[in-house]
């Protein structure tokens, strides 16, 4: 299954009344939203058709987020539905994943792009050994075992998309600060020269699901309904859901 | 003063308490709050009182949520008291610091301000300390108080009685013990017998001017009583109170004379002049009636010896009972203005040579004159004064060669201000004997060390002449020269460590660019915007400033600091090279060492600043390479915050968002398919043919667009 395909199913199945795009270039994946949407990119250029309520926000995401109040546009400040797909380094992709989070409610669900390489090449922070190959997913992999290092609350869906494999978040937690508390020491790890190690696991996507299978999953209903509840009193009752489904990080 | 009980001295909780007077400032309090939020004092060190008098704006209940919100912000709700003095009380005696700051509620602190001001008291166990005040708003003004530090400044010699605003720190058992407040209840200058009280009693008022404290929004709307007209007769009530004060702590004498004589002048006689082209006749006759009653009964003859020679005359008009007399002086006075015209502006070895024909000159254009005479200079008024007025009075022989012509630079966002003395030169006799108040005059100054021995910081500076001839300060915009294109540098710009150019602003004046502001600076005019963008001797774009290495650059931070690793292009170096980084926003800079090492394809850049010295914001980076060497920016910026990872940030911040409704993406802010290279040669090629008259004019743009399409595709 191609990701974006993934990512107009979750939009179908969920139906979110709100979705956040970070990395929005031509269009062709916030064409595929019908809500109330919000895309960052400090460089678009939208070629394709979009139909739905959008606010286009010409800044880097860590700027956007910066601003007073980012979510102005929405009609409530909660991102039921997010994308990351923006700068494709890690020490990137995963501060937008924390400032994400923080405006989540836990029956929310966020997907990281790029997340399972197909080659070392591709997974460069540099994009000299992707050109060869035409696509560059850059580092942001190292995400994957970040949160599955700091977060066994969050459930941690690795997809096997084409072209490369996506992440899938499930029962964010606004208020954790696992992530933040140790942005600091990760960056000093994620920085470091071509070419990088990139895990057997990743590569090989031995953890990763099939997407039909989790999009067959019977949770969509129950997330939906889940939203209207206060986070407090959601968050344990999004995880029995979750839990019931079989829907667990793998190990 | 009002009894405030001296009780046991209650030991400091914190460091400084920051009390707000506030009534209905609706959104003018945000800038105060954002101050406050962003102090490099940290927050546990101080706190801040804000004491609601009755608003009935949505004021209260934003206050009590930034309370509930900000673990060192207080609210007291009172109700109103019609004026600032029971709002300030309250909050003295609520304050738990050991020292406390009095800010107004639409006002402004400096980033640093706490910080600083504390210290600095620590250090001269001050009662008082008198921070730089800058105004926003109105004219500026750069009170003589603080061309330097005075760390232990003697009333009655330092020029502290210019500065009589409240926006002071104090030490809180000063005020207790000697049982110093504010009078309560809708009464003007108030604040003049507080603060009055404690430079009398203070043993040691210090006065910080290497840094701006406090920032004045002078507006007309202030909130309170402030924008009801003034009842002379009141007026003059309430200044009793003032001089109460100053007859009670003084002796009959010199001392006690020269303050007298400054009220008299400052609040007085100078004050009515001033307002004759303003006021009607009948408005004029209260306020001389008032103040000449005043004057019978609180200022002896004796006081008059301390007035400057025009002063005097006001006063021989005032006691004789001369009203027509005093209107007519006032009118020749108030119209007294600043006489211009720019020569040039050259740049040589890095300096500036300012050079303008400068004076004062009356409302007509006409040079003030004054007469040579056995060995006395005499100002020659333009009117027939009235007789009360005795001749020695028009004796400036003194005021004459005291004479200052000055250039003022005036930052346009922190409204800080740097002057620069003339060398002047009087226009020779017009008749025999008769001089014109004209000079001749060459300002030079060097951008690097202008500011107080400092380089000017990144900003637009607007130029101004100030010119002095003590009764009369008169300052105005230069003007640029005439004919001088708007928008485009007036010479060749400075470069050494910052890149200075003076332009002509679109109404004419006389503007510097320091690095780049007018393209930089989004807050800047968009108006002169452009200023030294297109051409000509002046900076390049911003792409100047150095490419950064996006993936091996980063940001972190490091117990309490903040780590910035920055990959730049550069040959080998010496490894362990010592480089500056410096952050810059707004106001504050930050500069710290730095360490360079050789890496892959260039330099990798390393400096540790002080996570406490960068509030939340996104801060400019430059890198100075070696001793001496100029700092150039780099293309990236640091984005801090106290709630989200630190992110450095490379390649130049973008601009602009756009909304659409629903179906529709709305187009970016740039015509489509217009690069930037086009729309700055449309730009010239309108600029060029401003020249000729429209109809030829559009001729040309028609055929140039074609051939353009042609050549184009
Ligand atoms: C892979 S593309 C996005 C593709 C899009 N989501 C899709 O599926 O069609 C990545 C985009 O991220 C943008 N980008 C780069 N740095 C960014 C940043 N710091 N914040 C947000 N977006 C960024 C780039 O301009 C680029 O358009």
């Amino acid at each position: 299954m191609l990701r974006h395909e993934l990512l107009s199913r979750l939009h179908e199945l969920l139906s979110p009344r709100t979705y956040l795009e970070i990395g929005v270039q031509t269009g062709r994946s916030i064409t595929l939203s019908r809500t109330s949407t919000i895309g960052v990119d400090p460089a678009f250029s939208v070629i394709n058709e979009v139909s739905c309520d959008l606010q286009l926000v010409r800044s880097t995401s860590d700027e956007f987020f910066a601003r007073k109040a980012p979510l102005a546009h929405f009609p409530e400040p909660v991102i039921d539905l997010a994308f990351i797909d923006g700068m494709h380094l890690s020490e990137y992709a995963l501060r937008d994943l924390i400032n994400v989070e923080r405006h989540t409610h836990p029956a929310s669900v966020i997907v990281l792009d790029d997340m399972l390489p197909r080659h070392v090449d591709e997974a460069g922070r540099g994009r000299e050994a992707a050109k060869k190959r035409r696509a560059w997913a850059g580092d942001v992999y190292k995400v994957v075992s970040t949160v599955r290092a700091l977060r066994p609350d969050l459930v941690c869906l690795e997809m096997d998309t084409a072209p490369t494999g996506t992440l899938v978040l499930l029962a964010p937690d606004a208020s954790s600060n696992a992530l933040i508390d140790a942005y600091d020491d990760v960056v000093e790890e994620y920085v470091v020269p071509d070419p990088q190690t990139v895990p057997e696991e990743v590569l090989r996507r031995t953890r990763a699901m099939d997407p039909a299978q989790f999009l067959a999953a019977p949770v969509w209903p129950d997330l939906r309904r889940l939203r209207q509840l206060p986070a407090g009193r959601a968050a344990p009752e999004v995880r029995r859901v979750l839990a019931s489904a079989g829907l667990r990080t793998p190990d | 003063m009002t009894g405030a009980e001296a009780g046991p001295a209650q030991p400091a909780k914190v460091k400084v308490s920051v009390v707000v007077p506030v009534f209905n400032p609706g959104g003018h309090i945000d800038p105060l709050i954002r101050s406050l939020a962003e102090q490099t004092m940290p927050a546990s060190d101080f706190e801040t009182i804000f004491v609601d008098d009755g608003s009935t704006d949505d004021t209260p209940g934003k206050l009590d949520r930034l309370a509930a919100s900000t673990p060192n912000v207080r609210v007291i709700h009172t109700p109103g008291s019609g004026w600032s003095g029971r709002p300030r009380n309250i909050g003295i005696d609520a304050a738990e610091g050991e020292y406390v700051q009095l800010v107004d509620h639409d006002d402004e602190l400096g980033t640093e301000a706490l910080e600083r001001l504390y210290a600095y008291a620590v250090a001269n166990g001050s009662d008082v300390v008198v921070g730089k005040e800058v105004r926003k708003g109105g004219a500026w003004h750069v009170a003589p108080l603080f061309d330097k530090n005075r760390p232990r400044a003697t009333f009655g010699k330092d020029p502290l009685v210019g500065i009589m605003t409240p926006h002071k720190m104090f030490r809180r058992e000063f005020l207790n013990e000697h049982h110093i407040r504010f009078f309560e209840g809708p009464r003007r200058m108030e604040d003049h017998p507080f603060v009055l009280e404690a430079f009398f009693c203070a043993d040691v008022i210090s006065v910080l001017s290497d840094y701006p404290v406090y920032y004045w929004h002078r507006r007309a709307d202030r909130g309170n009583a402030g924008a009801r007209a003034y009842e002379w007769a009141d007026f003059y009530v309430y200044m009793r109170d003032t001089l109460d004060v100053i007859e009670r702590y003084t002796e009959p004498g010199d001392l006690r004379d020269r303050l007298l004589a400054f009220y008299y002048d400052s609040k007085g006689l100078g004050w009515l002049t001033r307002s004759v082209p303003h006021r009607t006749p009948a408005e004029l006759r209260k306020h001389f009636d008032a103040l000449r009653e005043l004057a019978q009964e609180r200022f002896p003859p004796s006081v008059d010896i301390h007035l400057h020679g025009m002063a005097r005359a006001r006063s021989q008009l005032l006691r004789a009972g001369d009203f027509e007399g005093l209107v007519a002086l006032g009118a020749v006075e108030s119209a007294i203005g600043v006489h211009q015209e720019l020569v040039e502006i050259e740049v040589v070895d890095d300096t500036f040579r300012v050079r303008a024909i400068t004076g004062l000159c009356y409302g007509d254009g006409s040079p003030l004159q004054f007469q040579v005479d056995g060995g006395r200079t005499w100002w020659r008024p333009p009117i027939e004064l009235g007789s009360p007025v005795s001749h020695d009075v028009l004796d400036f022989s003194a005021v004459h060669g005291r004479r200052r012509i000055e250039l003022a630079l005036r930052n346009r966002r922190s409204h800080d201000v740097h002057l620069i003395s003339g060398d002047a030169e009087q226009m020779t006799e017009e008749a025999p004997g008769i001089l014109p108040f004209t000079f001749d005059t060459v300002f030079e100054f060097d951008p690097e060390t202008v500011a107080g021995g400092q380089p000017l910081e990144p900003a637009v500076y607007d130029v101004f002449v100030r010119v002095t001839c003590s009764p009369w300060r008169r300052q105005a915009p230069l003007q640029s020269l005439p004919g001088a294109p708007q928008r485009r540098p007036l010479s060749r710009g400075s470069r050494a460590t910052h890149s200075v150019v003076p332009f002509t602003t679109p109404s004419g004046r006389v503007a510097l660019d320091v690095d780049h502001q007018t393209l930089i600076d989004q807050e800047a005019e968009m108006n002169d915007r452009e200023a030294t963008s297109t051409g000509g001797n002046g900076p390049g774009p911003k792409d100047q400033a150095v490419v950064v290495e996006v993936t091996s650059s980063y940001a972190r931070r490091s117990a309490d600091r903040v780590r910035l690793v920055l990959h730049l292009p550069g040959a080998g170096t010496s490894d362990g090279q010592r480089a500056r980084v410096r952050l810059q926003r707004a106001q504050s800079a930050v500069t710290g060492d730095a360490t360079v090492t050789d890496a892959i394809g260039g330099i990798r850049v390393e400096a540790g600043l002080p996570a406490d010295r960068l509030p939340s914001g996104t801060w400019s980076i430059a890198v100075s390479l070696g001793q001496g060497e100029r700092f150039q920016r780099v293309q990236a910026r640091l984005l801090t915050s106290t709630t989200r990872p630190v992110a450095l940030l490379t390649g130049s911040a973008p601009r602009g968002s756009a909304s659409g409704g629903s179906g529709r993406v709305a187009q970016p802010p740039k015509a489509p398919g217009h690069p930037d290279w086009m729309r700055r040669a449309g730009r010239q090629v309108d600029r060029a043919l401003g020249v000729l008259p429209p109809a030829q004019a559009a001729r040309c743009r028609k055929a140039l667009r074609a051939t353009a399409r042609r050549m184009l595709g």
